[in-house]
């Protein structure tokens, strides 16, 4: 092979093999450096979901927390209102008993039978609200059916339940945020809004889950709650927010004044993953 | 032994690739993977009939048909491995081209005997912009999943290598004599060897360490 020939056959078969390893062995090298960078956002990204793992776990232990101290603030006006009152009308009833006048003797023993069916029935219902897992083992709608139930035995409100689509589960924990906005509401209702009558419906859609509740009470300016005003009702409403959306749902208010509020929170039905 | 790099390597390397995808098989593979399987095990006496005829004209016929099933199976995968719907049209928009180009070239035009460099290199660049957009998915969308176990990222890791030296011997081809135009296709065969052992290594690397979680 003489000098030329040598020059054409680098030239020709040499330099493009020459080219071809260098571009590969820099595509390679790319690819390993992907594969470090991966694994470097994959453990930022395993410990950001580690501390939204925390946080979730805190706030459905809040949730739990919050549930209790208002079931005993349930409990607590349920006894004084209602069981001790029916109590002290049977104790009314023995006191004036006279056993020498059978028509009214049986007349109040027959009424205070009734009251203790009563007291019975009431203690039974309040002993289910005391065990701490009742949303998890009634479920939502029972759950708040129980809640509603209890304001309507206060006399002052019209209450309408309604469920739509095929009821399901959701998974627990979320159920128990979804009962804690429902307490949340109806305290609000209760404390602020003034109102004569509370609709609520469940919607049960397949992909997606929907809550309305609405009351005809004195309804408030809610631009003064958006605009990160955090203190008194407006840091209850901004809790209610971040549940929903701890839950993946989505929260949203509506106020007029004198015309009531009404509150719309949807969520997916899907079980979140951490 | 160049005579085996040229015929032989190139079969036997679609072989390795079924092979990697049959380890796979058991690991509930999607239906795209599936068809993958299908594709390579078709290949292996497509390409056997390319290398090893004399005629040129059934070679080029049978590289022209290759190229342009292989286009589209590939498109359809990544369709499936991307789910950014503006980097799934930009793979329709090249798929579209392909075919495009095909339909004109191949068809038309009657260029499906002979060798059309720039309707390779076109395929070609198409998949080094598939792997690419891959790769930026894939770094956008980090999940758990450790990247090790993931068999696309083997297949598109060998996928880029592959295409990429693919591209930049079609860009030479023109330009190289005959006789030396083996060695550039040897080179190609060599590269395709390395990119289904590397895949291969994927999937036993996957299936060795799936039976220990």
């Amino acid at each position: 092979m003489d000098t030329s020939s040598e020059e054409i056959y680098l030239i020709t078969e040499i330099a493009p093999i020459f080219i071809i390893t260098i571009f590969l062995l820099i595509v390679a090298t790319g690819i390993i450096m992907l594969a470090l960078v991966y694994q470097k956002k994959q453990v930022q990204y395993l410990r950001e979901k580690e501390q939204l793992k925390v946080v979730y776990e805190k706030e459905i232990l809040a949730t739990q927390l919050e549930i209790q101290e208002q079931t005993f603030k349930n409990i607590s006006q349920e006894v004084h209102d209602n069981i001790g009152q029916v109590l002290s009308l049977v104790k009314l009833n023995i006191n004036t008993m006279n056993t020498n006048d059978p028509v009214p003797l049986q007349a109040k023993i027959n009424a205070s039978k009734e009251l203790i069916t009563k007291a019975i029935k009431d203690l039974r219902d309040l002993s289910k609200s005391l065990n701490t897992d009742y949303v998890k083992d009634l479920g939502l709608v029972r759950s708040i059916e129980y809640e509603l139930e209890m304001i309507k035995n206060n006399g002052s409100y019209e209450i309408q339940f309604d469920v739509t689509g095929n009821k399901y589960r959701l998974e627990s924990q979320r159920e128990l945020v979804l009962f804690r906005i429902v307490q949340e509401v109806l305290h609000n209702i209760i404390k602020h809004a003034k109102a004569t009558s509370i609709v609520m419906t469940l919607s049960y859609e397949p992909a997606m889950f929907s809550l309305t509740i609405a009351d005809n009470g004195v309804g408030f300016d809610a631009s003064k709650i958006n605009s990160k005003n955090l203190n008194g009702s407006g840091l209850g409403i901004r809790n209610m927010h971040n549940r929903a959306k701890i839950i993946n749902g989505n929260f949203n208010l509506t106020s007029t004044l004198g015309a009531g509020t009404t509150i719309i929170l949807t969520a997916p039905n899907k079980t979140l993953n951490f | 032994m160049r005579q085996v790099f040229k015929d032989i390597l190139e079969p036997f390397s679609y072989l390795i690739y079924a092979v990697s995808f049959f380890i796979m098989l058991n690991k509930g593979l999607p239906r795209i993977k599936k068809i993958l399987f299908i594709y390579y095990l078709i290949s292996i006496p497509l390409i056997s009939v390319g290398v090893l005829t004399k005629n040129m004209i059934v070679n080029h016929v049978v590289y022209n048909v290759f190229f342009f099933i292989t286009i589209c199976i590939l498109s359809f995968y990544f369709k499936s491995v991307i789910f950014d719907k503006t980097r799934r049209s930009i793979i329709n928009v090249v798929l579209f081209i392909n075919v495009f180009l095909f339909a004109i070239y191949d068809l038309l035009k009657g260029g499906l005997s002979d060798i059309n460099t720039f309707s390779y290199a076109v395929t070609y660049l198409s998949i080094l912009i598939y792997a690419l957009l891959y790769f930026e998915h894939l770094i956008r969308n980090v999940n758990e999943l450790n990247l090790l176990l993931q068999f696309d990222f083997y297949l598109v890791s060998g996928y880029l290598l592959y295409f990429f030296s693919c591209f930049f011997i079609i860009l030479f081809y023109d330009n190289v004599e005959i006789e030396e135009r083996a060695v550039l296709w040897s080179l190609q065969n060599v590269i395709l060897f390395l990119s289904s052992i590397l895949t291969i290594s994927g999937s036993l690397w996957i299936h060795h360490r799936k039976k220990f979680i």
